[in-house]
Formats: structure tokens, sequence, C-alpha cells
């Protein structure tokens, strides 16, 4: 380690000044983020929702999928917080196991429509020309149909389950990742670090990932956190309407819709479920609000 | 701006017809061949076979697209129900009111009173106007808007007995679900003009006209709307094709046997002339819509009708976009 060449010494050098930069980045960024009321609540009421359907196990002493642990159709007393359903199912043991689903569908469908997103749309910004022109095309063509459309048509033709589920409702998100991400990549692609870095003869997919990348984090990360409360509401109407996840499964849409044959006398058992939905979408949005503050300043009053 | 119109037209057929191409390829890969889901298990191999023939689905992948794309847009032959057995563009134009209706509806509300509420929290920046009028438009945006419809259902059908729950019989069937439909667009609406109304408000401009005098109302009503209406309407497409794919789910909730309702019972029934034809009809729903909009925006936006005045003009504008 002693005798090093100029070269070395420099990219050493480089290594270890950035470490330091990236991580107080993401304190700033996450200290900006709590900076805000909101979404510290937001974070608050989704990482107990989380952690809640994680240990479900440990909160409550019923099995889901048993009937009658309990009389049918109790309104909410001691025994059953929020009662039990048309088979005597506790009700808030259900909403905990759902929860795996719902959330489960909505973290995954959001993860895979931006890692498609950012391939695709890293293509299209970098490359350019006449493979950005049909790319952008075809990402016109497919968000035409509206995501709820395409996931209906999608889930119809791979069949219904929690994989095709996220699959159909992730598909439909990609053209809008692809959009803004591309968009990212334009404001930067005739930038001169850009121009240095072709000139020192970085390969295509480096300067992708280490150069152009980092530049649409931040817009992924807002719009990751947002799509999960949409991939939630969707993935919920598509069980409503028998489509997503199947009874007697726990998922919170599959509980709504297996429950609305009952709920004009026992309104309980539709009221939980949706409030749980409600509950997640809205720590979510409270969350990606104070992201969008943090992370995209220009966007900030 | 005829140039522009005739673009956008031309822009909206290639898209419909690729949109076509993609509803066929997602349908024909739906794995099981339709004559089992018709027939039943009982039927034969050979009847299989030649119900399938029938049907033309034993056909080749292309040949099957080619048919299927010159019946439905040079011939406007739409085909014919394998359930039951009825012309599709029949049907569709039966069910079709009542969808236009919910969803036409449900925007005009959602786009005047999101308006209408942005204004307000808008001027009244970060008083209780303003903050009610956001928690209102937070929890809107947060609700799953069928949710609501069944919470509405119990509260005005079952409890109060105001409205009828379920059907199509009088006009008002249609309050509970153009309201339903119209939740998601109005907590949008409201942000978006909120914060445009907060971009323009301390514009010069805007000073100019209360230094000379003009009242507040006519100020925002004839100085900020205008401007602040922009973002709104670019943003208009987004919720109309969450409302009309929203539709499925609506008009499940309140039984209302519109075209959403038939697609659904098309996907159970594997019916799929019915199927491509209802999800045609709502991308041709959502584009012709979006013409409208993008005229609109060019009728409000002078830079967009300067864009076309000219070819040189077209051509200096491409140009600048490239560098």
């Amino acid at each position: 380690m002693e005798k090093q060449t100029t070269g070395m010494i420099s990219s050493n050098y480089r290594y270890r000044e950035e470490k330091p930069v990236k991580s107080y980045l993401t304190l700033e960024i996450i200290e900006r983020t709590l900076k805000s009321v909101t979404s510290k609540i937001g974070l608050a009421i989704l990482l107990i929702i989380v952690l809640s359907c994680i240990f479900a196990p440990l909160l409550t002493k019923y099995d889901p999928n048993s009937p009658n642990v309990g009389p049918r159709f109790q309104t909410p007393n001691a025994e059953h917080i929020m009662g039990t359903d048309e088979l005597g199912r506790d009700i808030f043991t259900r909403l905990l196991y759902g929860g795996r689903y719902s959330l489960g569908i909505g973290f995954a469908a959001s993860a895979f429509s931006v890692l498609c997103a950012i391939i695709i749309g890293s293509i299209a910004g970098y490359f350019g020309g006449k493979v950005e022109t049909v790319i952008m095309r075809l990402m016109d063509v497919w968000s035409a149909l509206p995501q709820m459309l395409l996931a209906i048509l999608i889930s119809s033709a791979l069949g219904t389950g929690f994989f095709n589920t996220v699959l159909a409702l992730g598909i439909g998100e990609i053209p809008y990742g692809v959009r803004m991400i591309r968009a990212q990549i334009l404001s930067v692609r005739s930038s001169e670090y850009l121009e240095a870095a072709e000139t020192i003869n970085c390969s295509k997919l480096s300067i992708m990932f280490k150069h152009l990348l980092p530049n649409v984090v931040s817009p992924m990360i807002i719009s990751f956190t947002m799509q999960i409360g949409g991939n939630i509401t969707l993935a919920a109407g598509l069980s409503y309407i028998g489509l997503g996840i199947q009874p007697p499964a726990a998922e919170w849409g599959a509980m709504l819709s297996s429950a609305r044959s009952h709920m004009m006398i026992y309104p309980h058992l539709i009221i939980f479920p949706g409030l749980a939905i409600g509950l997640t979408i809205l720590a979510t949005n409270l969350l990606g609000d104070g992201l969008r503050d943090a992370l995209d300043p220009r966007l900030r009053k | 701006m005829k140039k522009f119109i005739l673009n956008r037209i031309l822009a909206m057929i290639i898209t419909l017809i690729l949109t076509a191409v993609i509803i066929f390829t997602i349908t024909y890969l739906i794995p099981g061949d339709p004559a089992s889901a018709l027939l039943g298990t009982a039927a034969s191999a050979a009847e299989k076979e030649k119900m399938n023939h029938l049907l033309g689905v034993d056909r080749p992948y292309l040949v099957q697209l080619g048919d299927y794309l010159y019946k439905t847009f040079i011939k406007f032959d739409f085909g014919e129900s394998w359930v039951y057995k009825v012309p599709v563009f029949q049907e569709l134009l039966k069910r079709m009111p009542y969808t236009l209706i919910i969803g036409l509806g449900g925007m005009i509300l959602n786009v005047t009173l999101g308006i209408y509420l942005g204004v307000v929290a808008g001027v009244n920046e970060g008083k209780w106007q303003d903050n009610v009028t956001m928690a209102i438009a937070m929890i809107l945006a947060s609700a799953p808007d069928f949710w609501v419809a069944l919470l509405m259902i119990i509260l005005f059908s079952v409890r109060l007995g105001w409205l009828p729950p379920f059907g199509v019989g009088s006009a008002k069937n249609f309050i509970l679900p153009i309201i339903a439909s119209s939740l998601y667009g109005i907590a949008v609406n409201a942000r978006y003009g909120r914060n445009s109304i907060l971009e323009v408000f301390r514009e010069d401009y805007i000073t100019t006209a209360r230094a000379k005098g003009v009242p507040e109302k006519y100020v925002i009503r004839k100085h900020m709307l205008p401007n602040a209406l922009m973002p709104i309407i670019t943003n208009i497409g987004g919720i109309l094709s969450r409302i009309i794919a929203g539709s499925v789910v609506i008009e499940t909730v309140f039984s209302i046997p519109g075209v959403g309702l038939y697609l659904l019972n098309a996907v159970n029934g594997r019916d799929y002339p019915a199927i491509r034809s209802s999800v045609l009809f709502f991308a041709f729903f959502t584009s012709v819509v979006m013409l409208f909009v993008d005229l609109a925006y060019a009728a409000l936006d002078p830079r967009i009708k300067a864009r076309y005045a000219s070819v040189g003009g077209v051509k200096r504008w491409k140009n600048r976009r490239r560098e």
C-alpha cells in the first residue's frame, strides 16, 4: 500500500469521498421527510399496519379461516373486537391476515412496475432516436387502456391468485413510470458530465447505471409510494368483482365481496375491511406527499 | 388549427387500432379453448372441434387478428356474443346510455366541485377553509370509492330510505352511482386547483388587477381561473380513465346493466367478442374525450395554436425540442 500509482490514489480518494456524501443524502432525505407532521403520521400508521400484519399470530388467538370461532354475525364486543362474519370467523383476525395479501400486492405490484419502468424508460431516454420514438408510441397505446381494464383483461387471461394479480396491476402502471423516467433522463442527457463519461469511454451500461439512474431515484421513490395505495384499491376492486384474490382467502376486497349480501343488516361486516383499506391508502398518501416535498424542492410551495 | 385537429384525429385512430391489437392479443392468450367453456365438460372432442371451427378460433393468430381488425374497423361488425347469440353492437347500444350517464355525470360533478373546493382552499391559504377542504380531499382520495358506495347504500337506501339501492328504474337510481364515481376526481381536482391558484396568487398581473380596483370576486373568476384551469384540464384524462375503468366495479355495486357489467359477465363467460368490443368501447370513449380535452387545451393555450399556424412553425418547433 506504500507505493501507489496516481490513478489508483485518485480513484481511492474519490471512492472515500463519495461514501459519506451518499449516506448524508439519505439521512437528509429521511430527516426532511419526517420534518412534516403529516408524513410522520403517515409513516407511523403504515408501520403499525405492516408490522401488525406481519406479526398477526402474536396479536390474535384465532385462525383466520376456521369458521365458528364464535357465534355468527356478532357485532363488535370484548371477545371479538370487530365482531364475527357470516361464517362465525373473527373479523379482526381476518383483517390482520388479509393485510398480508393486500399490502403484499400493493408493494409487489408497485415494485414490479417501477423496475420495468426504470429499464424501459432509461433505454428510451438514453438511446433516443428511433428506439425512443417506438417505445414512447408503444407507451401511448399501452396507456390508452385504463389500468383497471387492463388488469381485468390480464387477470382474465392469467387467472386469479396473488402473483397474477400483481402482474395484472403492475403491467398497467408501467407507461406512466416510463414517461416520467424518460423526461428525467432527457433533462440531463445533454449535460457535460455525461459527455465527459462518454469521452473517457465509459460503457453504455455503466453510463446508464452509474450516471443516469441516480437522477431518477427520487421521482421513482415518490411514485413507488404513491402507487402502493392505488394498487391496494385496485386489487380490492378486482377482488370485489371476483377476479383478484378469491374467497375464502382473507384479502380485504374479497372480505367486502363476501360480506355484500349481508351488509344491509350487518354493516360492521363491510365497515372494518373498508376502513383498513382506507387507512392504509391514507398512510401511503401522507407519506408520499412528505417524500415529494422532501425530494422534489421544486414542488414545494 | 385545422391541421392540429386532423393530426389529432389521425393519431386517435391509429392508437385505437393498436389498442385493438393489444386487446385481441391478450384475449387470444386466454388459456383453455372457448368451446369447452361454451359446451361444458360433457361435450365430446368432435363437438368441441366443430364448435372451435365454427367460432374460427382454430385459425392461426395472424389470420384471426387480421379478420378481427378488418371486421371491426372496415365493416364496423363487432360480431355476435358467443354466449347469448346476440350481436354485440346491439347489446352495447342498449347498455351504453347507463355507462355514459354515470361516467359523464361523474366527470361533470368532480370537475365543477373539485375546482370550486380547490379555489376556496387556494384563496384562503392557511385558514380553516383550506385545512378542512384539504382534509376532505385527503379522505376522498384514500377511501376506496366502491366502499363509500356501499356505505352510501346502507345510509341513504337502507337506513333513511331516500334513494333506491339497486337497478336503473328512475333518475333517482343514478344519484348514488354518480356521486360514488366522482369522489376520487373531486379530491384530485381540489388539490390541483389549490396548487395552481397558489401559483398565480402572487403573480404581477393579479396585483395589477387588484391595484386597478377590480373586485376580488372578478380577480378570481376572470384572472386566476383561466390559468388555474390548465393543469386541471391536463389531468382530466387520468381521472376519466379511472372513472371509466371504475365503472365495472360501480356497476357491480349498484347492479346497473351498463357496459362495465357486460364486460365482467363476458370475462366470466369467456365471451371473447363481447370482451373485445366492450373494452374497445371504453378505449374509444376515453380517446374521444381526450380529443376534446386536447382541442379545448389548444383553444385555451395560444402557444399550441401558434405551433400549427404554419408548416415552417411546426418544423422550427420540432427542431427546438430535439435540442
